[in-house]
């Protein structure tokens, strides 16, 4: 999913890091089921709606030029904006080197305050000096499924647009909400708002998965965001992050800990498949090539939402993935070489400027069966957030070894506390050995 | 009386036997009429006195000449001492005194090299030793290879070995003539294939020992340990069978050698902490062995996950030791842009 603000020359390189990582994880290429669109016919009058949504944009101080643009929409008389959090991430993250400003349809321009903001729903609440004395209002209400919605932004410096498209409910497969919008929303309408038949806010305008497949914030989470009526100062920025994701994380992992994790078949034994709602799976085999050297049957599990932080920093994914293999033509030594050994890298390679190095613990451990021509053994690396303090990244590998077969589980937990990870390892350990 | 033996080198060696008298000083030099002619443009025809001193020992002295002599490191002047096995320069030829009086054996003893290459320098040897180094080869690439074997791998690695030690004698012959005005051949392809053989035996147990102490310390260590064991065993013989040093010069050559792969192994995490991060390796195996070559006790689950519960407190301490942006630039005020407002203003 491609999150809509530009970002000087990184939306491209994120899109190409998850290319190559699924490459990498040799999964089957899942293709976006194709959406038909609706026509969008609406006798609603939109034309004033269009001189009230704002360019946002962060400046560089040092450079003088736009990091980032994204759109923005006043919600209150008193001249409270709504935007991404993401548009405005780059000041979030150094804000002595940047600072936010507006531009209207007519070329006025001015600077913008960052009042609140919210990482997990993606959202932020700006203060304009000078409000205008028409604003948006915001629906309190959920679109129905189909109904159409009219998504309004600025797509790069052309002017505001209005993209139609009918509202397809939540998204699955992810632990945040988000409304699944088939419309074309483009890089630079994020944080636009879009509107129901009746001219209200109906949700936020925050990313595309590209032909169609568009994402809004529900509109809930930026009239919760206006009611807490805060005005962050910016030391606290990173306690915020930090209080933010780890109230997030324990809202998805807590029952995650606590509920039965369902077992699924894999090659002849029970594994994990798809334990909630929020974790999808792939399946991989390389059965079909008949020169290989060693038969893998593979499944990959992962999470579908990382809180974005900043452009090199994304948090909150869970992976987990079983691997076996036997030999076909290796021997005992070439075989073990090839598949028992542990080789662990990180799974947030971009976060390291973030973090500490990361500490491993290496241990061989008795099999549940006592086995003489086996052994199993256990692997974890733990690193530490450095701007927020109490969050770590977790690598986890379990291995079972015998001569004429390879089993690994392997289980990543991003932006965890200490007691969630070892309750997630453990866990995953004991059903994987 | 004292019989003494100088060995005179200039490219190949010379030993003389003289007798010394007290009254009567021995000359070396290049004209006819000395007692020692040494053939060499830049030593003077009367370049140096030999004699012996009053309590028996052995004077030596420069008779005046354009270049001069060196005594060891420092110049000769005037009439000096000179203990056994001393060693002048005078020109480009080196000459050192040995007493032979009793023994003329230390002179025209044979160094290692020679002693080497008298026992071993003949195909019955050589034969043996790239047999030797062939079924190491082999066994490495079929145990410790993580991939099938293959007769065009196997024959892709001997041939690069092969080439390797081709291109080793080639520059150690041409050193070997140059130096010792023997090359040694013989003795350098057999060398080579022993530390060859000798590595890849070692490489494979010290893989079995990484994998049994499963210790990170120990995998990181393996491999420069390694490599400078074999840099170590290569200038050695490289240093004794084509330059003529003493052992102990020989040694330390080799041993400061041999630890350029430890201080680079040191140097590189330095260097990745200074700058940034190299790779995203967070842990590596060296090699993994089959269930049957684990020796030790495994031991419970349990206490994995106490030990590395420790790592939370562990890293809590680093992560707060690099803290990002702690610096100043955050706090200048000067630096603030976006100063928060209540939301009421």
């Amino acid at each position: 999913m491609e999150r809509l603000a530009l970002l000087a020359s990184r939306c491209a390189l994120r899109v190409g890091r998850s290319f190559v990582l699924s490459v990498l994880l040799s999964l089957a290429a899942v293709l976006a089921p194709s959406m038909s669109v609706a026509a969008a016919g609406s006798s609603a009058d939109f034309s004033d709606d269009y001189d009230q949504v704002f360019q946002i944009r962060v400046v560089s101080s040092l450079a003088g030029g736009k990091s980032s643009i994204g759109s923005g929409f006043q919600v209150t008389a008193d001249g409270r904006l709504v935007t991404n959090y993401h548009v405005v991430a780059d000041f979030v993250d150094d804000p002595d080197r940047h600072r936010i400003t507006y531009v209207t349809g007519e070329g006025n321009t001015g600077e913008l305050q960052l009042l609140d903001f919210d990482v997990v729903d993606d959202l932020a609440v700006l203060k304009h000096p000078a409000p205008a004395p028409d604003h948006f209002a915001l629906a309190r209400r959920a679109p129905d499924k189909g109904e159409t919605v009219h998504a309004l932004g600025n797509p790069g410096d052309w002017g505001v647009i209005m993209v139609p498209g009918p509202a397809n409910g939540l998204v699955e497969h992810r632990h945040e909400q988000r409304l699944l919008f088939s419309g074309s929303l483009n890089p630079g309408m994020s944080g636009g708002p879009s509107l129901d038949a009746n001219g209200e806010v109906i949700g936020v305008n925050v990313a595309t998965a590209g032909s169609q497949l568009s994402f809004l914030v529900p509109v809930a989470g930026a009239q919760a965001l206006l009611e807490r009526n805060r005005a962050l100062a910016h030391p606290d920025y990173d306690d915020e992050i930090t209080t933010q994701i780890k109230r997030w994380q324990r809202a998805r992992l807590a029952p995650l800990i606590d509920m039965p994790w369902p077992r699924e078949e894999f090659n002849g034994r029970d594994v994990f498949g798809e334990i909630r709602k929020d974790f999808q799976c792939w399946g991989a085999s390389n059965e079909d090539e008949d020169e290989r050297a060693v038969t893998r049957i593979a499944r990959a599990c992962r999470t579908g939402d990382d809180v974005f932080i900043t452009g090199d920093l994304e948090l909150g994914h869970i992976r987990y993935s079983f691997l076996d293999a036997t030999p076909e033509r290796l021997n005992p030594f070439q075989f073990a070489n090839a598949q028992a050994g542990v080789h662990m890298s990180e799974d947030n390679p971009s976060a390291f400027r973030h973090s500490t190095e990361y500490r491993c613990e290496s241990d061989f451990v008795q099999p549940p069966q006592p086995s003489v021509r086996r052994y199993d053994r256990l692997v974890t690396c733990i690193r530490a957030y450095k701007r927020m303090p109490g969050l770590y990244d977790s690598l986890h590998t379990v291995l079972s070894v015998t001569e004429g077969r390879v089993r690994r589980a392997y289980l990543s937990v991003s932006a965890a506390e200490p007691d969630q990870i070892r309750a997630l390892n453990r866990r995953f350990a004991e059903a994987a050995l | 009386m004292r019989r003494i033996a100088v060995v005179e080198s200039r490219g190949y060696r010379q030993v003389h036997t003289l007798e010394l008298e007290q009254d009567r000083s021995v000359s070396v030099g290049r004209g006819w009429d000395n007692d020692i002619v040494v053939d060499d443009e830049f030593v003077d025809a009367a370049h140096l006195a030999l004699r012996e001193g009053a309590a028996g020992e052995l004077l030596v002295r420069d008779l005046g000449t354009g270049n001069g002599t060196r005594l060891g490191r420092g110049r000769l002047s005037g009439e000096r001492a000179c203990v056994d096995g001393c060693r002048l320069t005078l020109g480009e030829t080196v000459i050192t005194l040995h007493d032979a009086t009793a023994d003329i054996a230390p002179a025209t003893r044979f160094d290692t090299a020679n002693s080497l290459a008298r026992r071993f320098a003949s195909p019955l040897w050589a034969l043996p030793a790239a047999l030797l180094a062939a079924a190491a080869l082999f066994g490495e690439l079929w145990f410790q290879s993580a991939k099938e074997l293959r007769g065009a791998d196997l024959l892709e690695a001997a041939a690069m070995l092969g080439a390797l030690a081709l291109l080793w004698c080639l520059i150690a012959g041409i050193v070997g003539r140059v130096v010792r005005h023997r090359a040694h051949l013989g003795l350098h392809w057999i060398a080579l294939c022993t530390i060859a053989a000798g590595l890849f035996i070692a490489i494979a147990a010290a893989n079995l020992l990484a994998f049994n102490l499963d210790s990170a310390a120990i995998n990181r260590l393996i491999e420069p340990a390694t490599q400078a064991v074999a840099v170590f065993a290569l200038c050695l013989t490289f240093l004794t069978l084509s330059l003529r040093v003493r052992l102990r010069w020989r040694l330390a050559g080799s041993a400061s050698l041999a630890l350029i792969p430890i201080v680079f192994s040191l140097a590189v995490p330095a260097m990745r902490d200074a700058h940034e991060r190299w790779s995203p390796i967070a842990y590596r195996d060296v090699t993994a062995q089959p269930p049957g070559l684990l020796f030790i006790t495994p031991g419970s689950v349990d206490g994995h996950f106490e030990r590395y519960g420790g790592l939370f407190r562990e890293l809590e301490g680093a992560a707060n030791d690099g803290k990002r942006d702690a610096g100043p630039m955050r706090d200048d005020p000067a630096a603030g842009r976006a100063r928060p407002v209540s939301a009421r203003d």
